[in-house]
C-alpha cells in the first residue's frame, strides 16, 4: 500500500486511541473507537486475500456493534444524569450497556467468540496490533468505570475468560489461535482485579501487552504460523531459547517476568477475603500452561530426524527491524519479578 | 396520539428495511424511516435537527446507496415479500401496545416543550465545542479516505468489480 496512506492511517490510529483516553467526554471516546476501528480496516485487509478480508469484515461488524451500543449506554447515561461526564456514571442500567459493550470490544468471555477467529486470518503484524494496541483503549475505558462503579459483572466474565481461554486453546494447532485463547485468559486475570483496585490492573495490562508483543514479533520473524513450522523455523538460536522463555513467562511460571501477573491478583483476592474465585483462576491458567509447554516442547525440547545441516543455524536472514524490539521486550520477561515492589505503592 | 402513529410509521420503515427481500425495499424503508424521524423530532421543537437529518440523510447518503444498489443489481431479482413485512409491522405493534398499554393515557407531555429547543445547545458545538467539529471532520477525512482505499483494492486504476 502507498507509504503515505499507510502513515496516514497510522497516525489516525494513534490518534484514535488517544482521543479516548484523554477525554472525559463520552462523544470524543466513541469518536475515538470508531475512528481507530475505521483506521485498521485497510491495514488489515490490504493484501485482498479472502481469510484476511472474511476476518476484517467480522472485525469491523463486532467493533462497530459494541461502538453503538456504548453510545447508546452514553446517551441513556445523559438522560438519567443529565451529563456527558465520565465520571458521573450514577445508574446501574448505563453502567451495564457500557460495561457490556467494553466486555465485546476486549473480548472477555463471554463474548470472545469473534476473537480467535479474527486473529487467526491475519498475518502476525496485523495481529499485534488487534491483539495488543486495540485493547488499551476499552481496556482503559473499564479501569476508568471500576474506579467509579465496582459491579461483579467484572469478576463473573473475567472467571469465565479464565476458563474459556484454557479449554479453548487445548485442542488448537494454529499458533494464532493459541495466541489468541491466551490474551482471553490473561484479559481475564487482569480485569478481575479491575474489580478492587483498578490502578494495580494498569500495571498487570502494560506487563501483558510488552510480554504479548515480543511473542508475536518473535513469532512473525520466523513465521511460525503453525505447530508444524515449530520445529523447523530458522530463527537466531538466541531467538529460539529467548521465545521459549517468553512463553512460559506468560504461562506465570515464578521465576519469570510474567509471575507478576499471576502473584498480584492472587494477593489482591486473599487481601479482601474473596478466597472463593482463586481456584477458578488457578484452573483455569493451569489448563493455559499445558499448551503454552506444548508450544515450548515443539520449539525447543525436541529434535525431530533431519540433517545436521540445519541442526546448526548461524547464518539467518533475521536482522530485520523487529529484532531491537525483540531484544529490548525480552529481558522483561527474565527480570520482571523484580518489579513487583512496585505493586505495594498501591495496597 | 398522533405522534405515537409517527412513531409507528418510524417502526414500519425500519421493518421494512431489515426485513425485506430485495434492496429497493430496504432504500424505501430507509427513506419511510428518516421521514418519520424528522417527523417526530419536529413535533418535539428539534425543527434545526429534522432539517439538518433530512438534507444529509436523505438528500445526500440515500441517493448515493440507492445508485450504488442500482449498479450492484443481481440479474435475477427476487420478489419483494411486502405482505410479510406489513404483517410483522402488525404484530409488533400489536405486541407493544397490548402489553404497554398505560402510556396512552398519560398526558402529552411533548406538546409542551417550545419551537427551536435544539438552537440554543447547538450554538455551544460552534462556539466553545469547536474542537469537537474539527475532530469529527479529521474523522470524516479519515472515513474517506478508508473507503477508497477498500474499495480501490489491489488494482489502484479503477474501482474494481465489486
Amino acid at each position: 500500500m502507498n507509504r503515505l496512506v499507510n502513515a496516514f492511517l497510522l497516525t489516525s490510529l494513534i490518534a484514535g486511541t488517544s482521543l479516548v483516553i484523554f477525554s472525559n467526554h463520552w462523544f470524543p471516546i466513541w469518536l475515538g473507537l470508531e475512528l481507530s476501528t475505521l483506521s485498521i480496516i485497510p491495514l488489515l485487509s490490504y493484501t485482498s486475500q479472502s481469510r484476511s478480508v472474511e476476518a476484517t469484515l467480522k472485525y469491523f461488524l463486532v467493533q462497530a456493534f459494541s461502538a453503538a451500543l456504548l453510545l447508546n449506554g452514553a446517551v441513556l447515561n445523559l438522560w438519567i444524569s443529565n451529563s456527558w461526564d465520565v465520571n458521573s456514571i450514577t445508574s446501574p442500567i448505563s453502567y451495564f450497556i457500557i460495561t457490556a459493550a467494553l466486555i465485546i470490544k476486549l473480548g472477555l468471555a463471554p463474548c470472545h467468540f469473534w476473537f480467535p477467529d479474527v486473529l487467526s486470518g491475519l498475518p502476525f503484524l496485523s495481529t499485534i496490533i488487534i491483539a495488543c494496541w486495540q485493547k488499551i483503549a476499552p481496556m482503559f475505558l473499564l479501569l476508568s468505570l471500576s474506579n467509579l462503579v465496582s459491579s461483579e459483572i467484572i469478576i463473573v466474565c473475567s472467571i469465565l475468560s479464565v476458563l474459556v481461554g484454557g479449554w479453548g486453546g487445548l485442542n488448537q494447532i494454529s499458533v494464532r489461535k493459541i495466541l489468541a485463547y491466551s490474551s482471553i485468559g490473561h484479559l481475564g486475570w487482569i480485569t478481575c482485579v479491575a474489580f478492587f483496585i483498578p490502578e494495580v490492573s494498569y500495571l498487570l495490562f502494560l506487563f501483558y501487552i510488552l510480554n504479548n508483543t515480543a511473542i508475536l514479533l518473535i513469532c512473525h520473524n520466523g513465521s511460525l504460523y503453525y505447530l508444524s513450522s515449530l520445529s523447523k523455523s530458522n530463527v537466531v538460536p538466541i531467538t529460539a531459547i529467548l521465545f521459549s522463555i517468553a512463553l512460559l513467562s506468560l504461562g506465570g511460571l515464578p521465576p519469570l517476568g510474567g509471575f507478576i501477573n499471576k502473584v498480584i491478583p492472587l494477593i489482591v483476592f486473599s487481601l479482601n477475603g474473596n478466597n472463593f474465585i482463586i481456584p477458578f483462576f488457578l484452573i483455569g491458567s493451569l489448563i493455559s500452561l499445558f499448551f503454552y509447554i506444548r508450544i515450548v516442547f515443539n520449539t525447543s525440547l525436541t529434535l525431530f530426524p533431519q540433517h545436521s545441516l540445519n541442526i546448526v543455524s548461524f547464518r539467518t536472514g533475521n536482522s530485520s527491524l523487529s529484532q531491537p524490539i525483540i531484544s529490548t521486550l525480552i529481558p522483561i520477561t527474565i527480570w520482571g519479578l523484580l518489579l513487583l515492589p512496585i505493586f505495594f505503592l498501591f495496597i | 396520539m398522533v405522534f405515537y402513529l409517527f412513531m409507528l410509521l418510524l417502526l414500519l420503515g425500519s421493518t421494512l428495511v431489515f426485513y425485506s427481500l430485495s434492496p429497493y425495499y430496504a432504500a424505501l424503508g430507509l427513506m419511510i424511516s428518516s421521514l418519520f424521524g424528522c417527523v417526530v423530532l419536529t413535533s418535539l421543537g428539534l425543527t434545526f435537527l429534522a432539517l439538518l437529518l433530512l438534507l444529509i440523510y436523505m438528500g445526500g447518503m440515500l441517493v448515493v446507496f440507492v445508485y450504488s444498489s442500482a449498479l450492484s443489481a443481481d440479474r435475477y431479482p427476487m420478489v419483494s415479500n411486502l405482505g410479510e413485512v406489513v404483517l410483522l409491522f402488525l404484530l409488533l405493534s400489536f405486541w407493544v401496545l397490548f402489553i404497554f398499554e398505560d402510556f396512552l393515557e398519560s398526558s402529552t407531555l411533548f406538546n409542551l416543550l417550545s419551537p427551536l429547543n435544539d438552537l440554543s445547545s447547538l450554538s455551544v458545538l460552534y462556539d466553545y465545542g469547536g474542537a469537537y467539529l474539527l475532530v469529527g471532520g479529521l474523522a470524516l477525512l479519515v472515513v474517506l479516505i478508508v473507503a477508497l482505499v477498500v474499495s480501490y483494492g489491489s488494482s489502484l486504476l479503477a474501482l474494481r468489480a465489486l
